[in-house]
C-alpha cells in the first residue's frame, strides 16, 4: 500500500469556490497549520456525505491527505455550524466580513492558533450579539494585532507622546492615534471622536467578556466603522467586498422602507480603558 | 507557442484555452481531435455554438434563456400563474422541470448573493422579481435557491425585498432533508435539524 499522509486538523471554511464537475476548493483556517488550501471531491452532489459539513463559516474537524497541489479533504465532521449565522442576513453579512478579514490579513500555512481562537470565538458571538457591528470592531482590532498591525492607541503614532482622551486625530497611513501637535502632518488624519477612541482602546485591551457588554450610540457605531475601515483599507490597499455588502443592505433596507438593524441603542455606556 | 501550425488550430487552441478548467494542453488535445473528426461532427459543433450566440434570449417574464420572449413556459395557458419559484440558474428549471411536480411559472436569478466573489444584490434579477410580485396575479412563491450560505442569504434578501411591497404573499422555502441514497450517519447537524422539524405524517 502506497504511503498516504493523512493529517488531523480543526479548521473554519472561509470562502470556496466550485471546481470541475462536482468538486469545490476550499479556503481553510485550520488551528494547526494556519490558512491553506484543499480540494473537496464531489461535495457538490446533493448525497455527498461532507457538503453539509463544508458550509462556510463552519467550525470542522477534517482528515487531510497531501495531493499533489492541494490538501485533498478526506473526511469531514462538523464541530460547530453556527446556525443563526445562516438564518439572519446581517449576520451572515458579518461572517462574511470575519472571514474575509481573516483570508486577507493572514498568509498561507503560517500557523497561527491565536487568530483560529479569535475566528472561532467570534464567529460564536456573532450568533447571539445584539449588536453584531461590536463582534466586528472587537474582531478587527485584535485581529490586527496578531497580524503584526496593531494600531498605536496609546502613545501618539508619530511622536511617542503619552495620549490624553480628547482631542488626538487617526492616521491610517502613520499605524494609529496621533497627538493633537501631530494630527496635521499626515494628509489622511481623521477626527478622533472621543467615546471612539476610548472604546477602542478598550476593545484593544480588554476580553470579549468585558468588551462585547458595551453598549455604543449609532453614531459612535458608525465612526468606529469608519476608523477600522480606513485603517484595514490603507493596509489591504483595497476595499472590501463584506463591507460593500453590508453598505449595500442598509442601502436597499432604507429604499424599501425597511428598518435597518435596530438602532434602538441607547447612548453610549461610558468605558473606562487604562493603558495596557 | 503554435507558430508551426495553421493560423486556423491555433486560433481555436487559444479559444478553447480560455474556457474554465482547461489549460493549453487539454485545449491542444481537444483542437486535434476536432481536426481528426468527420467533418459533418465538426459542422454540428461551429452550427451549435453559432446557436447560442444568435438564436438566445432572456425571457423578458421570468428572464430564463429561450429561444422566443415569453418562453414556452410563461406562454403555456395550462401553467398556475398564481405560483412562482425563484430559482439561482436556468439549469434549476431544468432540474425542476424534470419532476412534473411543478405546474407554475419561475424566476431566474442569474447566481446568488457572494459577497466575496463581489456578487451583490444589484447584480441579480431581484428588482424585476419585485416588479412582477407588484403587477401578477401572484399567490404564492417558492424560494427554491440551493440550500447553501450563498442561496440563503439571498433567499432571505428576496424575502425582504418582496415583503416591502406585499405583506400578504405567501413566501415559502422548498424543504430541507435527506436526500435520497443518502446516510444517517453522515448528515450534518443544520440538515438532519430542519429533517426532524419538517418530518411528515405516514399514512
Amino acid at each position: 500500500m502506497s504511503r498516504v499522509h493523512l493529517q488531523r486538523s480543526e479548521a473554519v471554511v472561509l470562502r470556496r469556490h466550485d471546481y470541475g464537475e462536482a468538486d469545490r476548493i476550499l479556503t481553510l483556517f485550520t488551528r494547526e497549520r494556519g490558512k491553506l488550501h484543499a480540494i473537496a471531491k464531489g461535495v457538490r452532489r446533493i448525497a455527498s456525505r461532507k457538503s453539509g459539513h463544508l458550509e462556510l463559516f463552519t467550525r470542522c474537524r477534517l482528515l487531510l491527505a497531501r495531493g499533489r497541489n492541494l490538501e485533498v479533504v478526506t473526511q469531514a465532521e462538523t464541530v460547530d455550524a453556527y446556525g443563526p449565522l445562516r438564518e439572519d442576513l446581517v449576520r451572515t453579512a458579518y461572517a462574511y466580513h470575519l472571514a474575509e478579514l481573516t483570508d486577507r490579513l493572514t498568509a498561507d500555512e503560517n500557523p497561527s492558533p491565536g487568530v483560529f481562537d479569535l475566528l472561532t470565538a467570534m464567529l460564536g458571538a456573532l450568533t447571539v450579539a445584539e449588536e453584531p457591528s461590536l463582534v466586528a470592531r472587537y474582531f478587527e482590532v485584535r485581529l490586527l494585532g496578531l497580524a503584526g498591525y496593531r494600531p498605536q492607541l496609546f502613545h501618539c503614532a508619530l511622536c511617542q507622546q503619552l495620549l490624553a482622551e480628547e482631542g488626538n486625530a487617526f492616521s491610517p497611513s502613520g499605524g494609529g492615534a496621533l497627538c493633537p501637535d501631530c494630527a496635521g502632518r499626515p494628509g489622511d488624519a481623521l477626527h478622533l471622536d472621543g467615546t471612539a477612541f476610548r472604546v477602542l482602546r478598550f476593545l484593544q485591551t480588554r476580553d470579549w467578556s468585558d468588551a462585547g457588554a458595551l453598549r455604543l450610540s449609532p453614531a459612535t457605531r458608525g465612526a468606529l466603522e469608519r476608523l477600522t475601515g480606513a485603517y484595514i483599507e490603507q493596509i489591504l490597499e483595497r476595499d472590501l467586498s463584506s463591507m460593500g455588502f453590508l453598505r449595500s443592505l442598509r442601502s436597499a433596507a432604507a429604499s424599501l422602507g425597511l428598518a435597518a438593524a435596530p438602532d434602538t441603542a441607547p447612548a453610549d455606556r461610558p468605558v473606562a480603558a487604562e493603558p495596557a | 507557442m503554435t507558430t508551426s501550425l495553421p493560423a486556423a488550430v491555433g486560433r481555436l487552441i487559444d479559444e478553447f484555452s480560455r474556457l474554465p478548467g482547461i489549460g493549453p494542453k487539454t485545449a491542444s488535445r481537444l483542437a486535434f481531435y476536432l481536426l481528426r473528426m468527420p467533418p459533418a461532427q465538426a459542422r454540428a459543433l461551429s452550427e451549435a455554438l453559432r446557436g447560442i450566440t444568435e438564436g438566445i434570449v432572456h425571457c423578458a417574464r421570468c428572464h430564463n434563456l429561450a429561444e422566443s420572449s415569453p418562453c414556452p413556459v410563461c406562454a403555456d395557458p395550462g401553467r398556475d400563474a398564481g405560483l412562482v419559484c425563484v430559482v439561482e440558474e436556468p439549469l434549476d428549471v431544468q432540474a425542476l422541470e424534470r419532476t412534473h411536480e411543478y405546474r407554475g411559472l419561475y424566476h431566474v436569478l442569474h447566481g446568488a448573493i457572494s459577497p466575496v466573489d463581489r456578487i451583490g444584490p444589484a447584480d441579480l434579477r431581484i428588482g424585476e422579481l419585485v416588479s412582477r410580485v407588484r403587477v401578477e396575479p401572484i399567490r404564492e412563491l417558492i424560494l427554491a435557491t440551493n440550500p447553501s450560505l450563498e442561496g440563503d442569504a439571498t433567499a432571505m434578501y428576496v424575502e425582504r425585498a418582496v415583503r416591502a411591497v406585499n405583506t400578504d404573499l405567501r413566501i415559502t422555502r422548498l424543504a430541507r432533508g435527506l436526500p435520497m441514497g443518502g446516510d444517517i450517519e453522515y448528515a450534518d447537524e443544520q440538515t438532519l435539524a430542519r429533517a426532524m422539524k419538517g418530518r411528515s405524517e405516514r399514512g
